[in-house]
């Protein structure tokens, strides 16, 4: 028997940064049957894209290691709806997908604090409401203080060939089949989602010479500001379905899990299988397919845009029909895999479980799709895993604050029918939340938090004033007459052009520097619009409503009370958010709340 | 739901609707003193923004050099006051047109109109009034804000409700499709313009407004300036629209002014007329200032009855000069005239004595008030609903101006604004819906 602080089960996303984390305060326990599997990207090898890079961002900002191994392993890095305005602009990045697993697990490897313990959980070890550890299905026992599940899709993994099925977490991996059983019997509630893969093809079997290539940013962009030299050596191209590839699903739809009725859980409206789109929007004669490289020296590419649960020898053939894989061999199937998540409805923004003390829950196990909102979830359960430990806090992050916040604030007030990506539309403060400024937003909480150091905060705060600076300077500048900021919040103007009237900054401004005094000033009527708006409302955001009885709330709607309790939502803020609770149930509260 | 920002200055009308003798408008928060000092104008030219608490301050509400109305201005300041924030009390000598003219001058400097019941929100989350009080005054302000949810559900009329769900639903296919394009980049969404659209829902919105004078005046009635030279015969008109011969007498009282009001029906619109009759009439003026002093008084008129003796001579009449739209010129006493060609075409004729074209007159009145619209065309009947597109329109105009990520922002503004009034807050998961099922997006 080995007795830890925290035990992080699973090495995916959310478990390598719910690991390093509880490692600067705990000792950890990682729990996972394979470590060759750490940091694997079992969707596409990319990192980032709308909403997510935004979160990654915040995560680097935050002490995060998502950013750092993206960066270091990036082959191919593209700006975003870069002329659509920086509220939306964001960055995403392909990856080699053996170096990012290599890269996570030497990274795992080298923090002292966390033990890799090669084992199954066969059930979690509680004792008066609380967690005490986990039982391996090999009969050790580990003990711990808190552990956090970051399973994916592993919990009870059933995988689809067409209509053939097994069990497993995904392709040529074994379930977690006996953990769903436990979170039963503690007290939670499971049901199960669905998700796919498209097919990996063999590099060598595509004729490039007939897709559009898509050239990488040069130079190439990053997320901590350290890009590696190969950080734009591979392009990604672009393909797409045809009359033909239609024909041949349209009548073999009969084949499909999906479609032949075995499969009736709920996969994501945002990862639609080629078979769903067909079917979905008859009147469309071609679909756009991405074909991504796993590397720069790699053995296949991946076809994203064309998941599929129909049988292989259906996909071999229909692969065939898109230009440029007239010749095309699969090297691995698409498949669909079904499991079990916990509603996350049953969780804290903390990403504790209302049901088990001391329980945490991060990734695909809550619901979400996305290797970034699982790494992000992860960092904020591991954190508190260590505080619940340490008998500290726990803390989370409001969504008026960053992506990070509506992410959590999402997840646990509506629960979700279909697996959950984060977008930029989701987040109402889009414009305070940039990529650009996520250092600036969290690098204090970060610090407070002990998962920044000193230095890397000062170095932050140390930019910020030279933004500052600038920003003032410009609103104190004056061209022919008019004001610099004025000049440059017409829509033909740059800093550098403005610059180029007033003369440059004594001060030194890096590039980024230079962008954000541009995105301050040209927004500057938005922003502040944004900011009061957020103000206005955070009296109601920090009236906390921990601990509160709504039996003995009077004058509550049965419809808002039954919301409450099943949510118990941290603020009233958060409460007001919830559907079916009125405003008269919020004035109840509220004179409850100052009777208490 | 959600409860209002806390932060921010608000403004209502704070006495019954109605036509009272004072009127009160009140402004709460850190603005209040700036946004007076902006409408309000001190007869012993005090800096209204600099006021102690506790003062009365007679002076004028003005709209840059207009003058709107006499009033007087009392001064609260933090915490001593309702709200514990600073409130400036407004009083007018009432009117609805005049107070909402007042209301809506507050607005456009600044302040926010105020929800049901938001005042005593405010003075309970301050700590102002004690748990006993709060709950019985929370209860009733829940009691009107639910009646007024369910008027707002139920109450909107068929057409209105259609209306304002055909505008949501454009605005969030326009919202849809650019976030489509944010969130789904180089997933096949056409990179288009997609806002030209909002267009033809800004005329929609434009036409809904231009129904909110016609709606509101059904509601609380419109208020009919007539003006004219003495004797031309004012009075007998007042007397003849109102149906029967009566004295006129409803002095208001504790007013300053001289004019006379009674309520009309006029073919079913109710009216408020004002007779300028006692103003002036004794003072020998020559016939041009008499229009202008008129004009003065009616400007605050929703229409104004410009009345002549037909014998006059009104070549210097300055027709132009009117807005056509708010203004009816008649000639009265036909009856004493022998050719009545000479008079402009614009001339709405009538001989009082002989009841002869009021008819003609009192439909004139209604089309000018009302315009064509029956009664189930009032769709805009509040200042909220009115106050509310307002809104969403210059979200929307602002949205056709700038770049794409703001645009959003303020088609996602214009949506929560329309929210407020349809109770379809589900903005985010509607523009989903709309684009999963447009566009093919989702790798």
């Amino acid at each position: 028997m080995s007795e830890f602080d925290v035990i992080i089960v699973g090495g995916g996303h959310a478990g390598i940064e719910a690991a390093q984390v509880a490692a600067k305060f705990s000792k950890v326990a990682l729990i996972i049957p394979n470590p060759n599997t750490i940091g694997m990207m079992p969707c596409n090898p990319a990192i980032g894209g709308p909403g997510k890079s935004q979160l990654v961002y915040e995560l680097h900002a935050l002490g995060g290691v998502m950013g750092i191994l993206a960066d270091k392993t990036a082959i191919h890095t593209r700006t975003l709806n870069a002329s659509k305005g920086p509220a939306v602009q964001s960055l995403r990045v392909q990856n080699e997908r053996d170096a990012y697993s290599v890269e996570a697990r030497a990274l795992i490897e080298s923090i002292p604090n966390i033990s890799i313990v090669r084992a199954e959980v066969a059930s979690l070890l509680e004792k008066d409401k609380k967690i005490r550890g986990i039982l391996t299905s090999d009969g050790r026992t580990v003990k711990a203080k808190s552990v956090v599940l970051c399973t994916g899709t592993f919990l009870a993994g059933v995988v689809w060939y067409g209509k053939e099925k097994r069990e497993a977490g995904r392709q040529g991996e074994a379930p977690a089949r006996y953990l769903s059983d436990s979170l039963r019997k503690t007290g939670h509630k499971l049901t199960r989602f669905k998700t796919g893969t498209p097919p990996r093809i063999r590099f060598d079997s595509v004729n490039f010479d007939a897709l559009e290539m898509v050239a990488a940013d040069n130079p190439a962009k990053s997320f901590t500001g350290r890009t590696n030299a190969k950080a734009h050596a591979s392009p990604t191209w672009l393909t797409h379905t045809t009359l033909d590839t239609h024909t041949l699903i349209e009548n073999n739809l009969q084949h499909s899990a999906m479609y032949g009725g075995e499969i009736d859980s709920k996969g994501p409206r945002y990862c639609p299988s080629i078979e769903d789109k067909i079917v979905r929007f008859k009147d469309k004669d071609r679909h756009l397919l991405f074909v991504e490289p796993d590397g720069l020296e790699t053995s296949e590419v991946y076809l994203q845009g064309f998941s599929s649960s129909l049988p292989p020898y259906l996909q071999d053939e229909m692969i065939r029909t898109l230009p440029g894989f007239e010749k095309a061999v699969i090297q691995r199937y698409a498949y669909a895999v079904e499991y079990d998540i916990l509603d996350p409805t049953q969780l804290y923004t903390t990403m504790m479980s209302k049901k088990l003390a001391g329980l945490f829950s991060a990734g695909q196990i809550n619901g979400t799709s996305g290797y970034e909102e699982a790494a992000a979830q992860g960092f904020i359960a591991g954190l508190n895993a260590a505080n619940f430990v340490n008998n500290k806090e726990l803390v989370t992050i409001t969504r008026d604050r960053a992506y990070f916040g509506v992410l959590l604030d999402d997840l646990v007030r509506w629960g979700i029918d279909e697996p959950y990506r984060i977008l930029t539309s989701r987040n109402e403060y889009r414009l305070l939340h940039r990529q650009d400024n996520a250092e600036e937003r969290l690098s204090e909480l970060a610090y407070q938090w002990g998962t920044i150091d000193e230095a890397r905060y000062r170095l932050v705060k140390e930019s910020l004033d030279k933004v500052k600076a600038e920003v003032e300077r410009f609103d104190n500048s004056r061209y022919k007459g008019e004001l610099a900021s004025k000049i440059l919040r017409r829509p033909e103007e740059k800093y550098q052009s403005v610059v180029s009237y007033i003369g440059e900054s004594e001060i030194i401004l890096t590039e980024l520097e230079k962008e954000k005094v541009e995105i301050l000033i040209k927004y500057k009527a938005y922003i502040e619009r944004n900011q009061r708006d957020l103000e206005s409302r955070k009296r109601y955001e920090n009236m906390k409503l921990t601990g509160i009885d709504y039996k003995k709330v009077n004058s509550m709607s049965n419809e808002g009370r039954e919301m409450l309790e099943h949510i118990l939502p941290d603020t009233l803020g958060a409460a007001q958010r919830l559907r079916g609770v009125r405003d008269s149930d919020i004035t109840a509260l509220l004179v409850h709340l100052k009777s208490r | 739901m959600s409860l209002p920002p806390t932060n921010d200055t608000i403004s209502a009308i704070a006495t019954a609707s109605g036509i009272a003798a004072v009127g009160i408008i009140r402004i709460s928060g850190n603005q209040s003193f700036e946004i007076a000092a902006k409408i309000f104008k001190s007869k012993k030219n005090k800096d209204i923004s600099k006021l102690k608490a506790g003062q009365a301050i007679y002076g004028q509400v003005v709209d840059a050099d207009e003058l709107i109305d006499e009033a007087i201005l009392l001064s609260f300041r933090a915490p001593n006051s309702y709200t514990t924030e600073d409130i400036i009390e407004i009083q007018t000598h009432g009117g609805p047109a005049i107070l909402k003219k007042v209301l809506e001058l507050t607005i456009s400097h600044g302040a926010r109109l105020a929800q049901a019941g938001e005042f005593t929100l405010r003075a309970f989350l301050n700590d102002r009034i004690d748990l006993l009080q709060a709950e019985s005054i929370l209860n009733l302000v829940n009691a009107q804000s639910d009646s007024a949810r369910r008027n707002a559900a139920m109450g909107l009329n068929k057409d209105l409700s259609k209306k304002l769900d055909l505008i949501q639903s454009q605005i969030t296919q326009v919202y849809a499709s650019i976030q489509a394009v944010f969130d789904y980049p180089e997933e096949g969404v056409p990179d288009a313009e997609f806002r030209e659209p909002l267009l033809s829902t800004i005329e929609i919105i434009d036409n809904l407004l231009k129904t909110a004078k016609a709606g509101k005046i059904s509601q609380r009635g419109a208020k009919l300036a007539i003006v004219g030279k003495p004797n031309v015969g004012k009075s007998s008109l007042l007397n003849a629209l109102l149906g029967f011969e009566r004295s006129i007498v409803s002095n208001i009282p504790g007013t300053t002014r001289d004019y006379l009001e009674v309520m009309l029906d006029i073919n079913g619109v109710p009216v408020l007329a004002i007779d300028t009759a006692g103003i002036r009439e004794t003072q020998d003026i020559i016939e041009e200032q008499g229009v202008v002093a008129a004009l003065d008084i009616a400007k605050n008129a929703d229409l104004v009855l410009y009345l002549f003796d037909a014998s006059q001579d009104l070549a210097d009449f300055d027709y132009d000069g009117l807005e056509p739209n708010r203004s009816i010129i008649i000639a009265n006493k036909i009856d004493l005239l022998d050719n009545t060609a000479k008079l402009d075409s614009k001339i709405q004729r009538i001989s009082v004595t002989n009841n002869q074209g009021l008819e003609d007159l009192k439909d004139l009145i209604k089309e000018k008030l009302i315009g064509d619209l029956s009664s189930t065309e009032f769709w805009i009947s509040t200042e909220r609903h009115e106050e509310a597109l307002k809104q969403v329109k210059v979200h929307l105009e602002q949205a056709l101006r700038v770049s794409e990520d703001l645009a959003s922002i303020d088609l996602e503004l214009a949506l929560k604004t329309l929210a407020e009034m349809t109770g379809r807050h589900e903005i985010s998961e509607e523009a989903l819906e709309y684009i999963f099922a447009n566009f093919c997006v989702g790798k």
